[in-house]
């Protein structure tokens, strides 16, 4: 035999290659094997590596004891695909639309989507639509095959996909056991709907995973499944889910937008059904998307005609927060068996008197809410302020409409150089601290130092509404009539953007061609910030807005 | 697992703030950094880029309690969020004792928070530990956003192990249970040491960190 008949034989028949190493090159069996108990003397090859590699070839059923991988502590992964021998489709095909010449090994494997599999574990069997088996092998079809057609195709599952099924200990095979809501078939007599497997489905632990999407719930025990809540009621659940339409074709790629978008755009409103058990499967990651065939199969023939049908098997996002909308709320309770959090006894920590003291605070919420919604900063920071020291008693948190009153009876106050501390008090810059995450004391100075040590930010200056400034204008290359003009600029902007019903404006950029100048105003004060010419880094201008808005209360 | 320091009599606990992505770890743990007394704290170290974005982890030490003549440490870490940080999160997650998963609560990123979670279990598989071990709470964070998914929806998605976790509604920036989530985690990991280590209550070292420090 020659090495390359050889090599042929050994890959059509991998089974056989553990009988040829055994009965040639393998030593023979020891004295201590052949001690060993009767179960662990009869030879179970451990797991292959090709085995464990996805698209590696699977090995048959009949040469693996059901359970022996469990026994093992190997589990075979759930793939993304099934893969299936050519010639066990050809089978299957009818002529009329098989290709008669096909120069293809029949002993190529053909990837299917598993989550376009309709499985069923108790035949070990499997139904794929021509669709779908089109969009995966167009080469072995005579005709095109139309992305709607309902047609299905029955075929033994592969080796791989059977012994996955017998390491879950042959729960998925019992015949009088429903599954769950979450996997079952519960598709419109009109489209019929692959089966989703949900090995996607639990977000949760392996072993979870495991007992919630491979076991099978039996009539007197409640499944784990946490999509069967309904069920468990014994309330109706819909089998569809009525979505949006106008979210999805927002989400669209380019490649699947409408030709004409217009057509769509007179039908605002207008929602689609997708099957629940779609969803379902998917509800748990966080996403959910559906073939684009689905979503064809969805629409009303007068919109459906304005789609493309390139690429039928193409995903598409659909909003989890449009399907919520819709979505049995019951059926998004936690798992029937999970156990409460556990008491434990207090120990008081470091962390215990802020966490009450944040409690105390955010119980009297909506208080805050209306005091925030009075007053002229409508940022969402808030300053922290530190623990009371015995040198400094604690300060009320101001309420800033008052302060707005006072600062417009300062408006015309001559422009001078004076510092604008000796106006008024100083406001607390301590509680700016945690702003700038430094301990060091600050004032008016290195507070306007420390903004402009934010990242992105070239240069800064303060002016107060007496007309004082504080930093650098030389640095910042501006004249002092021309930072009054910046000011009154802003200020101007602001006021017809309030009217405009806008809310307050926090910010007015101005851009050169190297560079930015933003201003930010609180009254009359606020900051002149040259910066790169990009937008803030995250962050940047938050803290420069809660840093003013602190200065001028 | 604590690192127990026979000749400084210390306990050093470790937690772990893990979460996507900006979802408020780092601003969580700043937040934690201004509030606590100088006394109790250490310095702030943050590794991040321009964009304050983490590049390795923050880092915050917390005196706390006294465990039978040990006085107990809290490391505070957080872990870069963005998805190519993994062997960094893998590291920083040495040896943790306790961890805070921060939840993002913005549509648009929960399914990075299912994906990061996931990737904490996968990450303590690695390293042969498990959830069900672990103490650790979760800090649904952003809850002031507008169009912040509903509560429901996170449990459902975060909580449903078989054993449930404490979960609170967060607001890292303003410091809506930040403490909370903190200290729930603090006494789970406190409490289990004591168990596994069959040891009586713990006298606290200071009253309380809001204490007037003398």
């Amino acid at each position: 035999m020659s090495f390359f008949s050889w090599f042929r034989s050994k890959s059509d028949k991998p089974e056989h290659d553990e009988l040829e190493l055994k009965g040639s090159n393998e030593p023979p069996e020891t004295h201590a094997r052949a001690e060993l108990p009767s179960f662990q003397s009869t030879r179970v090859p451990p797991p292959r590596l090709r085995e464990t590699i996805p698209g590696g070839h699977p090995k048959p059923a009949s040469a693996v004891d059901p359970g022996s991988a469990l026994k093992e502590g190997f589990r075979r992964p759930v793939r993304a695909t099934v893969d299936v021998p050519l010639q066990v489709l050809l089978l299957q095909l009818p002529p009329e639309i098989t290709k008669s010449n096909i120069d293809i090994d029949p002993k190529r494997r053909v990837q299917i989507p598993r989550k376009s599999l309709q499985i069923d574990a108790t035949h070990q069997t499997a139904k794929v639509t021509f669709a779908t088996l089109f969009a995966s092998c167009p080469e072995i079809f005579s005709v095109p095959i139309d992305p709607l057609d309902q047609r299905t195709l029955e075929f033994n599952l592969p080796a791989w996909e059977r012994s996955r099924l017998a390491d879950s200990g042959g729960q998925m095979t019992s015949p009088t056991a429903t599954p769950p809501t979450g996997s079952t078939t519960v598709a419109p007599a009109e489209i019929q709907e692959p089966v989703k497997v949900p090995d996607r489905l639990p977000p949760l632990p392996a072993e979870q995973l495991v007992s919630e999407t491979q076991s099978v719930p039996s009539p007197e025990k409640p499944a784990k499944a946490p999509l069967d809540g309904a069920a468990r009621n014994g309330s109706e659940v819909p089998k569809t889910v009525r979505v949006a339409l106008e979210p999805i074709i927002k989400n669209l790629p380019s490649e699947l937008q409408p030709s004409d978008p217009n057509a769509l755009a007179s039908k605002p409103g207008a929602t689609i059904e997708l099957p629940l058990e779609l969803i379902n499967s998917q509800l748990a990651n966080g996403r959910v998307t559906i073939p684009f065939s689905t979503l064809l199969k969805s629409l009303p023939e007068d919109v459906r005609r304005l789609f493309p049908r390139a690429d039928t098997a193409a995903e598409v996002a659909v909003p989890v927060k449009e399907i919520l909308q819709d979505y049995p709320q019951d059926l998004l309770r936690p798992r029937a068996d999970q156990e409460p959090e556990e008491a434990l006894p207090a120990i008081a920590t470091p962390f215990t008197g802020p966490a009450k003291e944040d409690t105390e605070r955010f119980a009297h919420a909506p208080e805050e809410a209306e005091l925030e919604k009075m007053a002229t900063d409508s940022h969402p920071l808030e300053l922290i302020t530190p623990p009371a020291t015995p040198s400094e008693s604690p300060q009320p948190i101001p309420q800033e409409a008052p302060v707005a009153e006072e600062k417009r009876d300062t408006a015309k106050t001559p422009v001078s150089e004076k510092p604008a501390t000796e106006q008024k008090p100083a406001p607390n810059f301590s509680a700016l601290q945690s702003v700038f995450l430094t301990d060091e004391p600050l004032d008016l100075n290195k507070v306007v130092q420390k903004v402009g040590e934010f990242p992105g930010i070239n240069s800064v200056l303060f002016f107060a509404a007496d007309g004082s400034l504080q930093g650098e204008p030389e640095k910042l290359g501006l004249t002092q009539s021309s930072l009054q003009l910046l000011s009154s600029l802003a200020q101007e902007v602001g006021q017809r953007v309030e009217n405009l019903g806008f809310g307050q404006i926090e910010t007015v950029t101005l851009g050169w061609k190297r560079e930015l100048v933003s201003v930010f105003t609180r009254g009359e004060s606020g900051f002149v910030v040259r910066h790169e010419k990009r937008p803030f880094k995250p962050g940047v201008r938050e803290k420069i807005c809660l840093v003013l808005s602190h200065i001028c209360s | 697992m604590p690192i127990i320091n026979y000749a400084s009599k210390e306990i050093q606990f470790k937690i772990v703030y893990y979460g996507p992505a900006l979802s408020g770890k780092t601003t969580t743990i700043a937040y934690i950094h201004s509030r606590l007394p100088a006394a109790f704290r250490g310095d702030l170290v943050s590794l991040a880029t321009a964009a304050d974005r983490t590049l390795f982890f923050d880092f915050l030490p917390i005196d706390a309690v006294i465990l039978q003549g040990f006085k107990t440490k809290f490391q505070l870490y957080t872990v870069p969020g963005q998805v190519v940080y993994n062997t960094t999160r893998q590291l920083v997650l040495r040896s943790v004792d306790g961890i805070v998963f921060v939840a993002d609560s913005n549509w648009d990123k929960i399914h990075e928070d299912v994906e990061s979670f996931r990737n904490l279990e996968e990450n303590l598989r690695k390293q042969h530990l498990s959830l069900d071990e672990i103490p650790y709470v979760l800090q649904y964070n952003k809850r002031d956003l507008p169009d912040a998914a509903p509560v429901s929806y996170l449990e459902f998605l975060l909580n449903n192990r078989h054993r449930r976790a404490r979960g609170y509604e967060a607001i890292a920036t303003k410091g809506r249970s930040v403490f909370a989530a903190l200290d729930a985690v603090t006494q789970s990991v406190l409490n289990k040491f004591m168990q596994e280590n069959h040891l009586l209550r713990p006298q606290p070292a200071r009253e309380s960190a809001t204490a007037a420090p003398a």
